[in-house]
């Protein structure tokens, strides 16, 4: 698999590392326990398109926000994680 | 009297030749971090008279500081040893910007001679071809396992690798052992 | 002139037999290479494969086949063959399961015969055929059940006598790989007529074009097959394509080079035989090269795999592809028999016939499956006079080492016995789809051609020629330039601006007309269905694949498992269609209904050393130098690895019998006076920025607004599950400008989880990161005496007193006048200590300055050995103790987290059971016998107890010889464990059965006080 860093360019897997889902939002110090649980452990596996979060780690050292088909790996996007938009980070 | 540290070199030997390729441990150059505070990257621009440059592929000049990206949010001043690149950076941009010595975080390997696209290609994953990656170009990438930013500085016959001090030794063996290897046949695209 | 020597004879193999070749087009007759096989001398010429020269010396038997050690031959001329399998060199470069048909002839080549004991010719397994009702479909499920026992004593190793593939070598590889990058806009696989025009029409748009071909000369079916192309014999015509395409200077060929997979992202694997072709590599050379090579666009254009029909006996040594035979007659100047019977079910096989009787065989028979003769075939018969049988089947074949008969059941049900020394057999082709597959992709079965073909939704891969069911060479050809033109325009290269290259003319009538024949079975054959090979590698026959069904293997999956076909080296390249139709047929299902296997990469073996390639031994991993390696070296340092680092382990001296007394002797060096060892390998990270103090807050449990300009304080991180995820001391060096430092293990970790907080959770910080682990050369020195050492070194300006610069003080400094470094009062040991850093540069240097200066001070280095005593001794939790599973309150840190801010784990950190008291928390531990060794993974027990998993209430995480103390001591986690101090407990070593017993006690064995800490 290959994913085209917007910094960096297309380059091969071995340069990224893997996180997981980027729709995930943080919750607040004194949010309900649950929040947290769901936060921390679980994880939908969706099959299709799911937004992920990878690092560039020998590249630029980037979050990237990568949009993802898990049954093809075909990429439809991959974008700077700061500059992403904001929903996926400030929303709940 | 204090006696003073000597220099211990990255790398032996520093100067070695296979296949008709050299490979040279570079002079050290002065290289400073300049990672901008929020909001300060026009001031900053303003402060050093030039733009840093906006993509990782290209690097640019001014007063013998050489400017490129060294990260997706820094840039890596270099010039040459013993012309106070620190304290120029530092009293022009001291508030703009995180300024941190890098100079000997890293080492330069340099790679001359005909066929030396070829031997880079052996280790580098990126395309070298010279459409895409001329002289002037760099890229932060990898060198089999070990991470690099490589420099083109002569198409086709002349590659710098700079690394971290630390893998400077067993990069040096990568390289030695793909010059070792020869250049593969039909090697032209 | 043909001369081949009589294959009757063949099986008596006599070495040193003279051969006259005709000419081939792919040979050079001129030239002679001398090799062996099975201790027999031969020769062959340039060009030739192993198959080649042997079937050139009447060589037939070659093999024993894997479960039923039949006599086998060469069926193919090409990388497809399941029976062919040698041995090839010897020592340490013996290679077993080598393909003789893709092996190139070098001189001095040697080669034996695998899977016959104790020759080819007597074969004592070869009882195995009588045995074989044991042998059939599921027999390692059904045979060797019980006892479960004899499975290791006895079915297995023999099994692995009987039915090995071939010897390894014994030692290690000599040879050296390399891996190769390549980019292009136009993959082009295979040179056959569809992918050389396809790769010049592609070339002439100008598009980058990588051409590769597995085998060592271009033109593909063009040098197997008799056919003229513009005039000229279609081999010559591909040359001269091929040396057009070599001028052209945006075009990469690559022979000797076999695509074995396609990865996501137009990403190919892609194997090079650099120097397969040759006794040795050439010095310097690689034996292979692995190449990946990223293609905007991939064309497929691998042509065909033919097929076998399966009848009784259908693997009798002489019993070869058609195809086979016509490339050996017209490559190679091989006739591989003399008398032979060509039995097809399609056209194209019948240009065997003619082939052959060019070449100088006689013609026994033609066997023609289908109804009525077509006219392909009536003309052939006209023109050579050859005996045919049409709406025929061969029932049956006789001859033992080498088929000399064959029983032909002619269409009114008589049969015919027909002496022959070579059967051709052809089942048509089926399209080389393989790279097709493996995205996923799943072919659709052509009734018209009887065989599956590729069904391509991508964008980014086309097919040409046979590959893509495309059965003519005019047709190929035209196919090609068409399919390579859209692919150079898919990466925006125009249509040429040249005229595009006239699709040349084929001088031939080709007609394929296959109709489908996938057995020769009938009622009266089928009795001997378990002597009709479908899988020849892995001896699976029709009676196989019947039983399977019958059993209810009727999934294609379920019966690729079941009878193994399909699974051995070749993939089941030459028999899993035949096996799909046959098993349609019992099962009464159309084909496609029966659905097909996945294919999955490598198209063909690859040696794992050509994926390891260059990384191997002590080059698997990169490694790491410290900046006092090469020092380190020149005193004689043991070294390990430290993740990628190699640290100095210990300075052992000539006088010293044994590690231990090394590392007792460095630990009281630094007890008693001082030493020094090379820390660089912590993780250094520069932060700066106005934010910095509160990101802090953030990753760190603990507090860090109020820590002063000038001193350093010990952070523990969590994961946001709570768990502790990695330690270290961050200095202050300026209003907003820190350094932090971490474990050598979590250094990149640590990076990464940074800069995640900065750029995910919280950009609106402004705050800057950046490695300096490399930057500076950072030393401790420890030891009552470390502070008169550093005074020789220190300029003198600095105020080293401990009023002045107390434990975990931090200043930038200048030393051995005016050189900048950074000292810090840290200490991992519990002594007196400084941690000195230098400009990486200078790390050898000052490493040796501190042994001139500190030797009245009696200094030694110390090494990771000796720093992990001393840091059990003072109780500091390190690897062993923060494995990701322990939290704060286990390591005894609960009260510094802090409550008054958030950070990463705090609220998970919170949940009752990560503080239960209960929990195993950390401990110190001492032997109540001091010499008796406390090991790391023991179980902790209350005494008494049962060894069982229901008392266990902990374990020991790091233990040592305490030369201080004069005692083992440990580091470990127990339950309630800070309340139970003084309290005797068993110890319990499962692995060496032991229970010993020990007492618990604080952590920090020595000077708990901290008395000499802050001296
Ligand atoms: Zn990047």
């Amino acid at each position: 698999m290959r994913l085209t860093c917007p910094h960096c360019g297309a380059r091969a897997l071995e340069e990224f590392t893997y996180r997981g889902d980027a729709t995930l939002r943080r919750p607040a110090e004194d949010a309900p326990h649950q929040a947290w649980v769901d936060y921390v452990y679980l994880r939908d596996d969706p099959a299709g398109y799911h937004s992920e979060l990878w690092y560039h780690g020998v590249g630029c050292r980037a979050w990237l926000v990568v949009i993802r088909n898990t049954l093809t790996h075909q990429i439809k996007s991959v974008s700077s994680a700061v500059a992403s938009p904001a929903p996926n980070k400030s929303d709940s | 009297m204090p006696e003073t540290l000597a220099a211990h070199p990255a790398v032996t030997p520093p100067l070695i030749t296979a296949s008709g390729l050299s490979l040279t441990l570079t002079p050290t150059r002065e290289t400073i971090s300049i990672g901008p505070f929020a909001g300060c990257l026009a001031s900053l621009n303003t402060a050093l008279g030039i733009t840093l440059p906006e993509t990782f592929a290209t690097t640019i000049a001014a007063d013998g500081v050489v400017y490129s990206r060294a990260a997706h949010d820094q840039w890596f001043a270099t010039a040459p040893e013993g012309t106070g690149l620190m304290s120029r950076l530092e009293a022009s941009c001291m508030k703009l910007a995180a300024l941190t010595n890098q100079t000997d975080s890293r080492v330069t390997l340099s790679l001359k001679g005909i066929g030396a696209r070829a031997i880079t290609s052996k280790i580098v994953p990126i395309d070298l071809h010279p459409d895409f990656f001329g002289p002037g170009h760099t890229a932060l990438t990898l060198a089999g396992h070990i991470p690099i930013i490589l420099t083109c500085s002569n198409a086709d016959t002349a590659y710098d690798f700079t690394v971290f001090r630390s893998f400077a030794q067993s990069l040096h063996h990568d390289i030695l052992v793909a010059m070792n290897g020869g250049i593969p046949n039909s090697e032209r695209v | 002139m043909h001369g081949i020597l009589n294959a009757f004879s063949s099986a008596s193999q006599s070495s040193e037999r003279k051969t006259s070749r005709l000419s081939g087009n792919g040979i050079d007759t001129t030239k002679t290479l001398c090799f062996s096989f099975d201790g027999h001398n031969y020769t062959g010429h340039p060009g030739d494969t192993l198959a080649s020269a042997l079937l050139a010396n009447g060589v037939r038997l070659v093999g024993r086949s894997f479960k039923y050690h039949r006599p086998r031959g060469i069926l193919s001329a090409g990388p497809e063959e399941p029976n062919a399998l040698v041995e090839l060199r010897g020592g340490a470069r013996r290679e077993p399961n080598s393909r003789a048909t893709v092996t190139e002839l070098y001189d001095g080549l040697i080669s034996t015969s695998q899977n016959r004991w104790p020759n080819l010719a007597f074969d004592a397994l070869g009882i195995n055929g009588m045995m074989s009702p044991v042998f059939t479909a599921g027999f390692y499920y059904k045979t060797f059940m019980w006892p479960a026992s004899f499975w290791e004593k006895f079915y297995e190793p023999v099994i692995r006598r009987a039915a090995g593939l071939g010897r390894a070598a014994d030692e290690a590889d000599p040879d050296h790989y390399e891996k190769n990058n390549a980019f292009c806009d136009v993959l082009v696989i295979g040179s056959g007529p569809a992918g050389l025009s396809s790769a010049l029409a592609a070339a002439e748009s100008g598009a980058r074009v990588i051409l590769c071909e597995q085998d060592s000369l271009l033109g593909g079916r063009l040098r197997a097959e008799n056919i003229q192309i513009d005039n000229h014999p279609g081999w010559q015509w591909a040359e001269d394509i091929v040396s057009h395409l070599r001028n052209m200077s945006n075009v990469r060929i690559m022979t000797r080079s076999c695509v074995f997979g396609r990865y996501d992202g137009g990403t190919y694997g892609v194997v090079e035989r650099v120097s397969d072709h040759l006794a040795e590599p050439l010095p310097g050379q690689p034996r292979q090269r692995l190449w990946r090579i990223i293609a905007k666009q991939g064309i497929v254009a691998t042509g065909g795999i033919e097929r076998p029909i399966v009848f009784p006996n259908n693997d009798r040594p002489g019993i070869m592809l058609a195809g086979a035979v016509r490339t050996y007659i017209n490559r190679f100047g091989v006739t591989p028999g003399q008398q032979a019977v060509v039995y097809v079910n399609n056209d194209d096989g019948l240009r065997t016939v003619s082939d052959l009787l060019a070449a100088g065989a006689r013609i026994a028979a033609v066997v023609d499956s289908r109804a009525q003769p077509s006219s392909q075939a009536k003309t052939i018969i006209q023109q050579t006079g050859a005996p045919l049988f049409f709406g025929a089947r061969i029932a049956d074949t006789s001859g033992y080492r080498g088929v000399k008969m064959a029983i032909i059941r002619d269409n009114k049900g008589k049969n015919h016995r027909i002496a022959c020394d070579l059967i051709a057999v052809s089942g048509g082709w089926n399209p080389d789809i393989a790279l097709t597959t493996h995205d996923g992709g799943r072919p659709v079965y052509n009734e018209t051609l009887a065989t599956f073909v590729p069904a391509l939704d991508s964008e980014d891969l086309h097919v040409a020629g046979v590959a893509a069911g495309t059965m003519t060479t005019a047709e190929a050809l035209r196919e090609g330039a068409q399919v390579g033109q859209r692919a150079a325009a898919q990466c925006g290269f125009r249509e040429p601006s040249t005229p595009p290259v006239a699709t040349p003319a084929v001088d031939q009538d080709e007609t394929y007309g296959v109709v489908a024949q996938w057995h020769a079975l009938d009622k009266e054959s089928s009795q001997r269905a378990g002597k009709a090979f479908i899988d020849f590698q892995n001896d699976v026959t029709a009676k196989d694949t019947k039983l399977a069904a019958r059993e209810g293997f009727i999934s294609v999956e379920h019966l690729k498992r079941y009878t193994t076909l399909g699974m051995a080296t070749d993939q089941g390249k030459t028999a899993n269609v035949n096996a799909l139709a046959l098993l349609a047929e019992v099962t009464q299902q159309s084909i496609p209904q029966t659905g097909t296997t996945r294919v999955r990469p490598p198209t063909q073996p690859v040696a794992l050393g050509a994926l390891g390639g260059p990384h191997r031994g002590k080059h698997f991993k990169p490694y790491r130098l410290p900046p006092t390696h090469q020092w380190a070296v020149e005193q004689g340092a043991v070294f390990t690895a430290n993740g990628l680092w190699l640290r100095a382990q210990w300075y052992p001296r000539s006088n010293e019998t044994s590690w231990e007394e090394t590392v007792n002797r460095e630990v009281k060096t630094v007890r008693n006076a001082v030493g020094f060892c090379d820390v660089t390998t912590l993780g250094k990270i520069d932060i700066q920025g106005p934010d910095a103090a509160t990101f802090l807050e953030r990753v760190y449990v603990n507090a860090w607004q109020k820590l002063p300009i000038g001193r350093a304080r010990y952070g523990l991180m969590l994961r946001e599950d709570g768990f502790a995820f990695d330690d270290g001391t961050t200095a202050r060096l300026g209003e907003n400008h820190y350094v932090m430092t971490t474990t050598t293990a979590n250094a990149g970790p640590v990076m990464q989880h940074l800069e995640f907080c900065h750029q995910w959770l919280w950009p609106e910080m402004n705050v800057q990161f950046i490695s300096v682990t490399d930057e500076w050369a950072q030393i401790a020195v420890a030891g009552p005496k470390a502070r008169d050492v550093l005074r020789q070194i220190v300029d003198p300006a600095f105020d080293l007193s401990n009023e002045a610069f107390g434990y975990m003080a931090a200043a930038s400094v200048t030393i051995c006048g005016g050189q900048t470094a950074r000292l810090f009062r840290l200490s991992f040991s519990g002594e007196l200590a400084y941690e000195l850093a230098v400009p990486a540069r200078y790390g050898d240097a000052l490493a040796k300055l501190l042994m001139r200066v500190g030797q009245s001070y009696g200094i030694a280095p110390y090494g990771t050995e000796a720093l992990g005593v001393m840091r059990i001794e003072k109780g500091h939790p390190a690897g062993p103790e923060l494995n990701g599973q322990t939290t704060a309150h286990d390591l005894g840190m609960g009260r510094i987290l802090s409550k008054k801010k958030d950070f990463i784990g705090k609220t998970m950190a919170a949940r009752p059971a990560l503080t239960d008291p209960s929990r195993p928390t950390l401990v110190g531990l001492r032997p109540l016998s001091p010499t008796l060794p406390l090991v790391s993974g023991s179980h902790l027990l209350p005494k008494g107890k049962p060894a069982t998993a229901c008392f266990d209430q902990g374990w020991i995480s790091s233990s040592a010889w305490s030369p201080t103390l004069k005692s083992w001591i440990a580091l470990g986690f127990l339950a309630h464990g800070p309340e139970r101090h003084g309290e005797i407990i068993a110890v319990h070593n499962p692995l060496a059965g032991t229970i010993t017993e020990a007492e618990i006690v604080s952590p920090v064995f020595v000077d708990p006080e901290g008395t000499r800490l802050h001296a």
